[in-house]
């Protein structure tokens, strides 16, 4: 990949990281554009693995990492466009919220006036300022994960990393939050959140990249990413007057492998591993047959299915 | 150019002072203070014990023994440790250390902004108690004779331990501080470099040299027997003393920047 194609993404080039004989992460190839991309796994899959990876926590042991073209050795530039909001817990023992966040920002040189206005604005976006002068051994859980928020977001970077951002957070929070990753992704900013949340993903994301075991599994926009699953059929929910009609097209066709008519008489769920001549063929249906079509959705066209395909090896929903 | 060095000295300002305020708050530093204090405590206690006046000069060779023999290879040695061992080595297991190499901020700057910091606490601390207890010891030739003593050369003097004292903290300091990064507990190798310095004494010239100590010693205003076993040699001259454990450190803070850019944070959290 050329250096000037690299200065927009984040990239992963044949990266492994072992801790010892442990597999942290192995031969991860990645470019990850402007957006929110969601970055799904287990516990121990291996996703805090390639954030520390980027921003230089840790050292690959193989391949080579780069964000916006800077690589992770040069913390000056790359912590001028990167925040990274980790997993970690700790703060330093008996330190404010506000001086911890002024603290940090002063270390970027810009003096304290510049740190104390950097650091009021990050506590107003994460509704924090309230509580901005307690001790942060007093705050909560979501107080914590707030704070820390702030403090990646604080200097306005073009790229976030946020390790689990929504852990601890009560549900007017999450939307709060929710609410904030979609601004930041629409300012054109890098979103790459990490989550074993699989709904608020699904619904957060532009992009969803799977990874069990150290490996990527499966990369891709949400939607498009169902069809990386080949070997499973895509399940097609149709609701419809006459669905004992549809299917016989539909096996008659050779669009579908298995079909469930509903006990109401008024739809059937059926398989296909071809959906788009699928969808064509329920065109045809209405136009030729004259089958009246009230919806079709696609039961699992979504991260969780993936997920569930892909890493948990069950079946969709 | 120019502006990105303006940009780095107000960024190692800033690491010193935060590392200034953590150190405060810190066990380490309240450590090194307590080492630091001792020397001015068992002054006070002689002094409280002492039921009749003793002259300078003898007050000059009490002191000259503590600093040697209680300060320079006891307090000073360990008390410097503590708050450098732990400058990296505490904050990895606080699990605090990821928060300053997420800074836009040079990791050799984070390194040299906390050796200045624990370098300006332990220099206050070891050259301040040291300072109060000739005082305190001084006391004991009454405020005539004391006062009399301190401007015919006894101050001069004091401000000679006070700067062996800063040069010490800023030799020992440096190889605590990769001690620590080195070593998950730097306790095992100080003790071992506490004996090679403990035992400098007995040591030929040449040998001698090897030792931070040596250098030190060569410095102090006052010279102590170091025993019957003590192979004599000469101090070193003022040219030599200096530099040498200030090159040490410099030394010592170049390896120390070269290991922390290849230092992983990884708290064991996956």
């Amino acid at each position: 990949m050329s250096a000037g194609a690299e200065k927009d993404l984040l990239v992963f080039e044949d990266v492994s990281k072992f801790y010892g004989e442990v597999l942290g992460v192995d031969r991860v190839t990645l470019s990850i554009p402007p957006g929110i991309t969601g970055l799904v796994g287990p516990n121990g899959s291996g996703k805090t693995t390639l954030m520390n990876l980027a921003t230089g926590l840790i050292r690959p042991t193989r391949g080579r990492v780069s964000v916006l073209g800077i690589p992770p050795d040069d913390p000056e530039r790359l912590f001028a466009a990167c925040g990274y909001c980790t997993a970690f817990e700790a703060f330093p023992p008996g330190v404010t919220g506000r001086a911890f966040l002024e603290g940090l920002l002063s270390l970027r040189g810009d003096g304290m006036v510049a740190a104390r206005s950097l650091a009021g604005k990050a506590l107003e976006r994460v509704n924090l300022v309230d509580a901005a002068g307690r001790k942060v051994a007093g705050y909560s859980k979501g107080m914590r994960q707030r704070l820390r928020l702030a403090a990646a977001i604080a200097p306005d970077p073009r790229v976030l990393l946020l390790d689990e951002p929504l852990n601890g957070l009560d549900p007017m929070a999450r939307a709060e939050v929710l609410e904030l990753f979609r601004c930041l992704a629409a300012e054109g900013k890098h979103v790459v959140v990490s989550s074993h949340i699989l709904h608020e993903v699904d619904l957060l994301a532009d992009r969803v990249v799977l990874v069990k075991s150290g490996y990527v599994v499966a990369e891709g926009e949400s939607h498009g990413l169902r069809e990386e699953v080949v070997e499973r059929p895509m399940q097609v929910l149709v609701r419809c007057d006459r669905p004992g009609a549809l299917a016989a097209r539909l096996f008659a066709e050779g669009l579908t492998t298995e079909v469930e008519l509903h006990e109401d008489g008024l739809g059937l769920l059926a398989r296909t591993r071809t959906p788009d001549r699928f969808f064509l063929a329920l065109n045809g249906a209405v136009l030729s047959d004259g089958i009246q079509i009230e919806t079709v959705t696609p039961a699992d066209d979504d991260v969780k299915a993936v997920y569930r395909y892909l890493i948990e090896g069950g079946e969709g929903s | 150019m120019s502006e990105r060095r303006d940009v780095r000295i107000r960024q190692l300002k800033a690491v010193f002072f935060l590392e200034l305020k953590r150190l405060l708050r810190g066990r380490e530093a309240r450590a090194a203070l307590f080492f630091a204090a001792a020397p001015f405590l068992l002054a006070l206690v002689a002094q409280t014990v002492r039921d009749h006046a003793v002259v300078p000069g003898r007050v000059e060779k009490e002191f000259a023994l503590i600093f040697q023999n209680l300060v320079l290879q006891g307090t000073l040695f360990f008390g410097t440790l503590f708050a450098f061992g732990g400058l990296l080595r505490g904050e990895q297991l606080a699990k605090t250390l990821h928060h300053l190499f997420l800074a836009p901020v040079r990791r050799e700057v984070v390194v040299l902004g906390k050796y200045l910091a624990a370098l300006a606490v332990t220099s206050v601390a070891f050259a301040g108690f040291s300072a109060l207890a000739y005082v305190t010891l001084l006391t004991g030739a009454g405020s005539g004779a004391a006062t009399a003593h301190l401007a015919s050369g006894g101050a001069g003097r004091l401000l000679v331990y006070a700067l062996v004292a800063v040069l010490a903290c800023a030799g020992y300091g440096a190889v605590f501080l990769v001690f620590g990064q080195w070593v998950k507990n730097p306790i095992f190798p100080a003790l071992a470099f506490w004996g090679w310095e403990h035992l400098n004494f007995l040591l030929p010239e040449g040998l001698k040299r090897l030792g931070l100590i040596h250098y030190l010693l060569s410095l102090t205003p006052v010279k102590v027997p170091d025993g019957f076993l003590a192979i004599l040699g000469d101090p070193l001259p003022a040219w030599i003393a200096v530099p040498v454990p200030l090159l040490l450190a410099t030394a010592f803070l170049v390896l120390s920047a070269w290991k922390v850019r290849r230092t992983e944070v990884d708290y064991g959290v996956e």
